[in-house]
């Protein structure tokens, strides 16, 4: 018997042990310095903090860059384009594998189903991703989207695919989806153009937030809301910020009584849909800005979430191209940004990467 | 002399630079198996190579080192248990969780009960069978490192592998 302890013993400790992964250790050359945490820190925090409003001071004299030119940053990402799924390195955009999902299987309540797209979101450490993998019925506007997620090697191969790890969004089609870093939940927008028993047309939109425990789901509905694009995850793992109508928002699902309809307008006058991340720390938010077509410029810009002020232009361009994806990785220090004009680029700091042809439409890490 | 000398200086750095690389990845899942998160692993393995670092000079033998920084890092895990005690006395502190939520799932279950198992062991027990059955060390090397005879970690593991076979065996 204690030579089969040894052996579960081994076992477990091995397999405990690589969920500390090579690519999610902190940069070797950014290490900060150990946290030493007193009894006493909290109270010294709370005396800077008092400090720090007594004088006034919100986002600090000089807010740090979004984004690094360290080396590190995640080493895979996942894209979807006209080939179908693929892992790529995300410092080469070379495919290291691809991904053919398992058949869907759509249920009666969705007669003549076809497929219609997928969604990517990934914890942002580009090791796990997940995909919404959607169909809708050709005869009714009924639509069931399906969310899988995928694990994959130090070689960027995929070493695990389990179907269904989330609940199944039924209805109206899913616009956008995001998941937490530690990939324990989900959020996922709709457009909630139907409801009740049998699923007639209502106008609104709708937020759900669901943890891979099956044991809570949570939904935020909202009547004339407009439709919701750009989902992201603060670190804390209860800010969402979405982009909605012109309005960029930030929306904490912990409150007690949060409603979309009463969360942070963080930026208003913006053309959606566009691209939006909010940084890990949720101080910041990246909005896609596409200006007029005279002057054919689009520019991803960084805005405080405290009171919205614009704080600097992160990227530009000399394009008139709207925003589909901007992206933070889970440091918050590298991003993936993306416009229908472009190719699939990597921002750290002044260095842009391109990583990708062109029809490569979605992307996540 | 004077460049020699600064020569001699920059060795240290380039030699726990070597180190580093080569072993940092084994020092935090080792240290991680003890406190349960990574980020306060990695803490407490800088902390370690940052002592080697200091004490670059004062250590008398270059060739044990990696013996010297497993011992640091389990002093290190150590501390980090002593200050969440306090912290959960004086109640300014929430309990660590030992994997968040997706670690259970990639995990399975019968490793999770291996885990949890584990978690019901005393702090030397713990440690002895994370060093002999992680880190594949001997009884010698496991009793240097944590500072004890070879006799005791004997029975120390012994006692732990007694205590795991009856709670998983009743898990059944």
């Amino acid at each position: 018997m204690i030579n089969r302890i040894e052996q579960r013993l081994q076992d477990a400790f091995t397999a405990g042990a690589e969920l500390v992964r090579p690519e999610t250790l902190r940069p070797a050359d950014a290490v900060p310095r150990p946290r030493r945490r007193r009894i006493l820190a909290p109270a010294m925090a709370a005396l800077v903090v008092v400090a720090l409003i007594g004088l006034g001071i919100e986002d600090g004299p000089d807010t740090p860059p979004p984004v690094s030119t360290a080396a590190g940053g995640p080493r895979f990402l996942l894209t979807a384009g006209s080939d179908g799924l693929a892992v790529r390195d995300a410092r080469t955009g070379k495919i290291t594998d691809r991904v053919v999902l398992p058949p869907a299987l759509p249920p009666e309540e969705i007669p003549e189903a076809v497929p219609s797209g997928y969604l990517l979101t990934g914890t942002g450490y580009g090791t796990t991703f997940f995909v919404g993998q959607s169909m809708m019925s050709r005869t009714t506007p009924k639509n069931i989207t399906w969310f899988h997620r995928l694990r994959v090697d130090d070689h960027g191969k995929v070493a695990e695919l389990t179907k269904d790890v989330f609940f199944a969004a039924f209805g109206d089609r899913v616009t956008s989806i995001a998941v937490s870093s530690d990939g324990t939940r989900l959020a996922y927008s709709q457009d909630h153009k139907l409801c009740g028993t049998d699923m007639d047309s209502c106008p609104g939109a709708r937020i759900v937030v669901t943890e891979l425990s099956g044991r809570y789901t949570r939904t935020w509905t909202s009547k004339g809301f407009g439709n919701i694009w750009s989902l992201s995850w603060a670190a804390d793992h209860r800010t969402l910020a979405f982009a909605v109508k012109s309005e960029i928002r930030a929306f904490d699902t912990a409150a007690f009584e949060a409603t979309l309809r009463t969360s942070r307008v963080v930026v208003r006058d913006v053309a959606t849909p566009t691209g939006v991340a909010i940084s890990p720390d949720a101080r910041t938010i990246l909005v896609g800005r596409a200006s007029s077509s005279s002057d054919r410029r689009s520019s991803i810009e960084e805005h405080a979430v405290a009171n919205g002020r614009r704080i600097r232009t992160v990227y530009s361009t000399n394009t008139a191209a709207r925003w589909t994806l901007v992206r933070y990785d889970v440091s918050g220090r590298h991003l993936l940004i993306k416009d229908t004009v472009h190719p699939l680029t990597r921002l750290d700091g002044n260095r842009t990467t391109t990583l990708s042809p062109a029809d490569s439409l979605l992307a996540t890490w | 002399m004077q460049s020699e000398i600064r020569i001699v200086m920059e060795d240290p750095p380039a030699d726990i630079a070597a180190l580093f690389t080569a072993h940092r990845l084994d020092l935090v899942r080792f240290a991680f198996l003890l406190v349960g998160d990574q980020e306060t692993a990695e803490d407490v393995v800088q902390d370690a190579f940052t002592a080697v670092h200091r004490r670059w000079r004062r250590l008398a033998d270059h060739d044990r080192l990696l013996p010297y920084l497993r011992t640091s890092v389990l002093n290190g895990c150590r501390a980090v248990h002593r200050r969440r005690a306090v912290a959960r006395r004086l109640r300014v502190d929430k309990e660590v969780p030992f994997w968040s939520a997706e670690d259970q799932v990639l995990l399975g279950e019968t490793r999770r009960e291996v885990f949890a198992a584990v978690s019901g062991l005393s702090r030397r027990q713990r440690e002895a069978v994370v060093l002999r059955y992680y880190l594949h060390l001997s009884e010698a090397e496991t009793a240097a490192v944590m500072g004890v005879s070879c006799g005791t970690v004997k029975s120390t593991v012994s006692r732990a592998l007694r205590a795991l076979a009856v709670k998983l065996e009743e898990g059944r």
